[in-house]
C-alpha cells in the first residue's frame, strides 16, 4: 500500500468537496480499479463515465497496469473545456 | 525561436503578448483571441470561470509548440496565454500569437494551436447563466475520449433491415433446440470415434486378440501394404489425361467441348438422362430438353415443390438486425474482458 496525492478539477472538485487530498491504495493496480476506488471513495458516481486519470501528469487508459510510488500525483480529469 | 506559455490570473494584455512574439526577421504575426460570449444557445451568460491543471497544462502547451514547429519549420515565436479565474463578458480568455516570415504559416499554425489547445490542454470552464444556474462545459473537439469509452451510436444510410428469402416451413428438415443439436453432434462424434477405433483395431491386428487383455496402442503390429513401401495405405490413381503439359493448352481438348454452349447442353442432357444422339440444330435440341422436363414433371408431380419455387414465393420479409463492424468488435472485446476478469 502506498500513499498518493489526489487532485480534483472542475465538476470533480465540486463533487469531492476539495481540490486535493491523499489516499492509500495498493501499488500495483489497473487503471480501471484505481478509477473505481476513487469514484467510490470520493462520491464521483455522477461523472464516472466521463473522467480519465492522469498519473504524474501523464494520461492513462483503461487497461494499463500502473506501478504507483509513495507521493505520486493522481489527477481526476473531467472532459476538457479550455479556450 | 521561443515559446511563451503561461496561465494568468489577471486580464490578458494583447500588446504584451504581441511584443513577446514579434521578431525582426518576421513579416507576419497571427493572433487569435478567444473572448467570452454573452449567450450559449440563446441562454444569457453572465460570466465564465476557468481553472487548469497548471503544471500539466504547460507541458501540454509545450507539446503543441513542438508539433507546430515539426509541421511548419519557419515559425519563429509562439505565445499561448490562457486566463484563469472569472472572466467577464467580452473579456479575453485566451491569446495565441505566432510569428513567421510569411503569413501563410503563421495563420495555419495559429488555427492548429487553438484546436489542439481545446483538445489536449487540461483547462475547464464553468458557464454561469443569468438565472444563476451554472454548468461545466465540454469541448466538442475533445481528443481524449471519455473513460471508459462510451459506445458510439452507429448511423446507417440504409434501413437496418434486410430482405431475406422466405423459406417455407416444409423445406426445413431439422427443427430442434440448440441443446438437442449439440447433443446430436456430440453423439455423432462419439460414434465416429468408435468407428475409427474399431477400424484401426481391424487394420493393425492380425492375430486373434482377447479384448480383455490386449491394448490396441501397444499390441498393434505394422503390416506391409500392397503397392506401398511402408505400413501406410496407398491410393493409386490412373491418370487418363496422361501427360499434362501445361505449355500446351490443347491437352484437355478431347474431354471438354470447345464451345461453351455445347458443354452446357451436354451437361443438361446427361443430367436429364437423355440419349446420346442429338439434332444438329440448337433450337431443336433445346426443344427436346423442354419436352423432357415437361415429361418428368407430369410423371412425378409430387416432387415439384422441391424445385419450383414460383408457387410458394412470398414477399414476407424477415427482420434481421445489422451490426456495424466496429459494434461487433466492441461486443467481442467486452465479452473477452468479462472472461478475463472472471
Amino acid at each position: 500500500m502506498v500513499k498518493v496525492k489526489l487532485l480534483f478539477f472542475a465538476r470533480a472538485r465540486e463533487l469531492a468537496g476539495r481540490s486535493e487530498d491523499f489516499i492509500t491504495i495498493p501499488e500495483k493496480i489497473t487503471c480501471v480499479e484505481l478509477l473505481e476506488i476513487i469514484v467510490k471513495e470520493r462520491s464521483l458516481q455522477e461523472i464516472q463515465n466521463s473522467i480519465i486519470l492522469s498519473i504524474n501528469e501523464q494520461l492513462y487508459h483503461t487497461d494499463d497496469i500502473v506501478n504507483l510510488r509513495e507521493g505520486d500525483e493522481i489527477a481526476v480529469i473531467p472532459p476538457l473545456s479550455g479556450g | 525561436m521561443s515559446n511563451y506559455l503561461a496561465f494568468k490570473k489577471d486580464p490578458l494584455n494583447i500588446q504584451e503578448v504581441t511584443d513577446l512574439v514579434s521578431a525582426s526577421s518576421c513579416g507576419a504575426i497571427s493572433i487569435f483571441m478567444g473572448t467570452t460570449r454573452d449567450n450559449f444557445d440563446g441562454k444569457p451568460v453572465l460570466d465564465l470561470e476557468y481553472e487548469a491543471y497548471e503544471t500539466m497544462g504547460l507541458k501540454a502547451m509545450e507539446k503543441i509548440c513542438v508539433d507546430v514547429r515539426k509541421e511548419w519549420q519557419d515559425i519563429e515565436n509562439i505565445a499561448i496565454y490562457h486566463r484563469l479565474g472569472r472572466v467577464m463578458i467580452k473579456e479575453v480568455s485566451v491569446i495565441i500569437a505566432v510569428s513567421a516570415p510569411h503569413r501563410a504559416e503563421a495563420l495555419k499554425a495559429t488555427d492548429f494551436c487553438i484546436n489542439r489547445l481545446k483538445q489536449s490542454v487540461p483547462i475547464w470552464k464553468k458557464e454561469t447563466y443569468a438565472d444563476n444556474a451554472a454548468t461545466w462545459k465540454e469541448n466538442k473537439e475533445l481528443k481524449i475520449q471519455s473513460y471508459p469509452p462510451k459506445r458510439q451510436k452507429f448511423k446507417f444510410d440504409l434501413a437496418q433491415e434486410v430482405q431475406a428469402d422466405y423459406i417455407p416451413q416444409y423445406l426445413i428438415q431439422i427443427r430442434a433446440t440448440k441443446a438437442e443439436l449439440d447433443c446430436r453432434m456430440e453423439k455423432f462424434m462419439e460414434r465416429k470415434r468408435t468407428e475409427i477405433n474399431a477400424q484401426n483395431n481391424k487394420e493393425f491386428f492380425t492375430r486373434e486378440r482377447d479384448p480383455e487383455f490386449s491394448c490396441s496402442r501397444v499390441d498393434a503390429t505394422i503390416l506391409k501394404r500392397r503397392d506401398s513401401k511402408s505400413h501406410l495405405q496407398v491410393e493409386r490413381v490412373l491418370n487418363s489425361y496422361q501427360n499434362r503439359d501445361q505449355r500446351n493448352a490443347d491437352y484437355m481438348k478431347k474431354y471438354i467441348p470447345s464451345n461453351g454452349v455445347e458443354e452446357r447442353l451436354q451437361c443438361l442432357e446427361s443430367q436429364l438422362s437423355m440419349e446420346k444422339a442429338v439434332p444438329v440444330n440448337v433450337y431443336q435440341r433445346i426443344k427436346r430438353l423442354e419436352d423432357r422436363l415437361l415429361q418428368l414433371e407430369s410423371i412425378s408431380p409430387e416432387y415439384i415443390q422441391f424445385w419450383d419455387k414460383t408457387s410458394v414465393k412470398s414477399t414476407k420479409s424477415v427482420k434481421k438486425k445489422i451490426f456495424h463492424i466496429a459494434e461487433i468488435d466492441e461486443l467481442i472485446s467486452e465479452v473477452e474482458k468479462k472472461c478475463v476478469k472472471l
